[in-house]
């Protein structure tokens, strides 16, 4: 048996339609994408880790790369960050920090913790693409595998 | 004019000050003695001791400017009796005893009595005060006399009587040998009794004296200043000395009454008398002379007493009240610091408040407002063929009011973060910050014709990255409102020296242009918050650049100012600290 393995991306932000126009962005960078979005850090874990909700999909694929916001509610993106980086289990994942804060405390925090990249939202769609294209190398790559 | 006629003069004033007001009803002061003799009774001895003490009350009476009566008694107690139920105000003459200080208030002293033991004529007079001690005395209680006996510890066994009559009464009776009593009051009552002859002072008390003063109720403190007013300012006239010379000659003759030495006399020394008249006449004017000088001398001591005394009194009272002022000017003062760091906490609160908020505000402003551009532009791009030329057009507005609204954030986000956070302070070299300045403008004035005139500037002290704000500030101002000169000339650089505070550590700087300049009227709005001078139309802008200048150059702690008018350009002045 074989499975048609794609981008898989998980995208962390509490604000639906921002999330929205980035998924859009997303898919028009690549059409074969797959976008997990979750509103907060909370949900952002237990995702990762495979508790609470997601409990049931133990067996999925992990996704490859994760689009953080910093500023949301219970859990922040620095926090997430933390947690990621400190199991084993989520080595290979990639964390790309995007948020609206081009302030240089959370640039510097979040290299410090372990960040793969850093972007600031942009006006436009056109330059979240852009952007998302400069760093197209951290996203996972599309993965076929034969049936 | 010495320091008496000084005092004198003070005491007049005082007088006056403290008289009551004319149309007072002015108060009779009734001064109470024991009863005269009645006129004419003896002429020969006129020994009388209530004629003494009214011829005194009068003197003091006049000289306090005090209106006054006399009330006669039968006794002493009596007068006491009516000085403490009110029926009198003073008793003139009264010795200061232990006994009466706690019960009246009395004045300074007016005269020095001397204590004598007065005998029955045909006893041997004791020649010392052992011979004396020997003796049954007899004393009324509380006065001078008794004074003396307890003073000797020998009241418990003498005999203590409530009038001197009464003394006097048992001498003559023989239940005692002797009566002590104040001299001129034991002569004045043997007088009245008629023992004059039979009960005679014997022997007078040597190294004793007791003070007679005016006495007074305790609640009359106020007439005692006025008698004791009188009393020094009869005691300087000289009329008490007067008063006493008056009644020295009585004494006096009352001694060579006595009937021994009458006897001594008929018994024929006349001429030897003579001779010691003589002599004694020379010692008695030498003993008055030394009497005066010692009375001028103790009231000189009085009067420099009561000088002293008031002086310390107020001396006491202004110190008293220098230190409640201080104490109040210093709880006012802690108040006041306690208030002002109150309020300076409070501020700081309201500051950091405030600064948190516009930050948040314009972080939560941005989201929505880069989705709605976000959707407008997935929106055109789905309709794309299939919008008409005004439809895009619209879309294009809104799309364009968005970015205006996104660089209005911005610029509140920068003059949030202006007034936030430590100022990394160091050398900065504006010379640097204009070329930077310059470059990243260039691509956006490609068919510009501007004509630089940049001098050499100085370092400054401060913080790179908000200085680098403020040069491109008002450098981009200078390019924005210079856009219709045809060359635009933008000048910028140092005051020189003299006119730009050399001296004082800072430098002026100034940034000039040719362009639309500002009406003076408006000077001061130009760095308010979203303040503006022109209408977009003519030129676009936030209204938020020249308050994160002020802003900025405030925090370094400089001053900023701007020069121009309409149509003649404008320069912009600001200063900082020279970088050593």
């Amino acid at each position: 048996m074989t499975t048609l393995r794609r981008r898989r991306i998980l995208l962390v932000d509490d604000d639906p339609a921002g999330a929205e126009l980035t998924v859009a962005a997303l898919t028009m960078l690549d059409s074969e994408a797959s976008v997990e979005v979750v509103a907060d850090g909370e949900e952002a874990l237990d995702f990762l880790f495979r508790r609470g909700a997601f409990a049931a999909s133990a067996d999925d694929a992990l996704p490859g790369a994760m689009l953080l916001d910093l500023k949301m509610p219970k859990i922040d993106g620095h926090e997430v960050l933390r947690q990621v980086r400190a199991d084993p289990r989520l080595n290979g994942l990639k964390v790309i920090v995007l948020t609206s804060s081009d302030q240089a405390r959370d640039r510097v925090l979040s290299r410090e913790l372990g960040s793969d990249g850093y972007l600031v939202k942009p006006p436009s769609i056109a330059g979240l693409i852009a952007l998302l294209r400069g760093c197209a190398e951290l996203l996972p790559p599309a993965e076929e595998s034969a049936t | 004019m010495n320091w008496r006629h000084v005092m004198l003069l003070a005491l007049a004033v005082f007088a006056a000050a403290a008289a009551p007001p004319v149309d007072a009803p002015a108060r009779i002061v009734v001064f109470g003695t024991v009863e005269r003799l009645p006129p004419g009774a003896d002429p020969a001895w006129k020994i009388d001791d209530a004629a003494f003490d009214q011829g005194l009350a009068a003197v003091v009476a006049k000289a306090a400017g005090l209106p006054f009566r006399f009330a006669e008694f039968k006794t002493a107690p009596e007068v006491l009796a009516a000085l403490e139920d009110g029926r009198i105000d003073v008793i003139p003459s009264l010795g200061r005893t232990p006994e009466r200080i706690g019960r009246l208030l009395f004045s300074v002293r007016h005269t020095v009595a001397t204590i004598a033991a007065f005998m029955r004529d045909d006893r041997q007079s004791p020649a010392t005060w052992a011979e004396l001690a020997a003796l049954r005395i007899s004393a009324v209680r509380d006065s001078s006399g008794y004074t003396f006996l307890r003073e000797k510890q020998l009241d418990a066994h003498a005999l203590l009587t409530e009038t001197t009559e009464e003394a006097l009464r048992a001498v003559f009776d023989g239940r005692v040998d002797a009566c002590l009593s104040n001299q001129l009051v034991g002569v004045s009552v043997a007088r009245q009794m008629r023992l004059e002859h039979q009960i005679v002072p014997a022997y007078v008390v040597p190294d004793f004296t007791v003070d007679f003063c005016m006495a007074v109720r305790r609640s009359d403190g106020e007439l005692l200043q006025r008698l004791n007013d009188g009393i020094a300012l009869a005691a300087e006239r000289g009329d008490l000395q007067r008063h006493r010379e008056k009644w020295q000659p009585v004494f006096e003759s009352y001694w060579l009454a006595r009937p021994d030495l009458r006897r001594w006399l008929a018994g024929g020394g006349a001429a030897l008398l003579l001779v010691a008249l003589l002599g004694w006449g020379w010692h008695r004017s030498r003993l008055r002379a030394e009497q005066r000088l010692t009375d001028e001398v103790s009231r000189q001591v009085e009067q420099r007493t009561r000088e002293l005394a008031a002086a310390n009194t107020q001396l006491r009272t202004s110190e008293e009240a220098v230190r409640r002022l201080n104490a109040e000017l210093e709880t006012h003062v802690a108040r006041r610091t306690q208030e002002l760091a109150a309020r300076v906490s409070e501020v700081e609160r309201l500051n950091a408040e405030l600064e948190a908020f516009s930050y948040s505000v314009s972080h939560d402003l941005r989201a929505p407002l880069r989705n709605v551009a976000g959707f407008l532009e997935l929106l055109r791009a789905r309709l794309a063929e299939r919008l008409d030329a005004e439809s895009v057009r619209l879309m294009g507005v809104a799309s364009a009011e968005s970015a205006r609204m996104g660089t209005l954030i911005d610029g509140l986000l920068k003059l949030s973060q202006a007034g936030r956070g430590e100022l990394r302070s160091g050398p900065v070299a504006l010379d640097e910050l204009v070329a930077e300045v310059r470059a990243e403008l260039a691509p956006e004035i490609p068919a510009r014709r501007i004509e630089w005139r940049v001098a050499p500037l100085p370092r400054v002290r401060g913080d790179r990255a908000l200085l680098r704000q403020v040069i491109a500030n008002l450098v981009g101002n200078a390019v924005k409102f210079s856009r219709h000169r045809e060359p635009a000339v933008i000048e910028i650089g140092a005051a020189a020296p003299g006119t730009g505070g050399a001296g004082d550590g800072t430098v002026t700087c100034f940034v000039r242009d040719n362009g639309a300049g500002f009406n003076p009227k408006y000077a001061d709005k130009l760095f308010g918050v979203f303040q503006r001078l022109h209408s977009r139309r003519d030129f676009e802008g936030t209204g938020i650049g020249l308050a994160n200048v002020k802003r900025i150059v405030t925090r370094h702690g400089g001053k900023v100012w701007a020069e121009g008018n309409i149509d003649k350009g404008a320069t912009f002045y600001f200063n900082l600290r020279v970088s050593p």
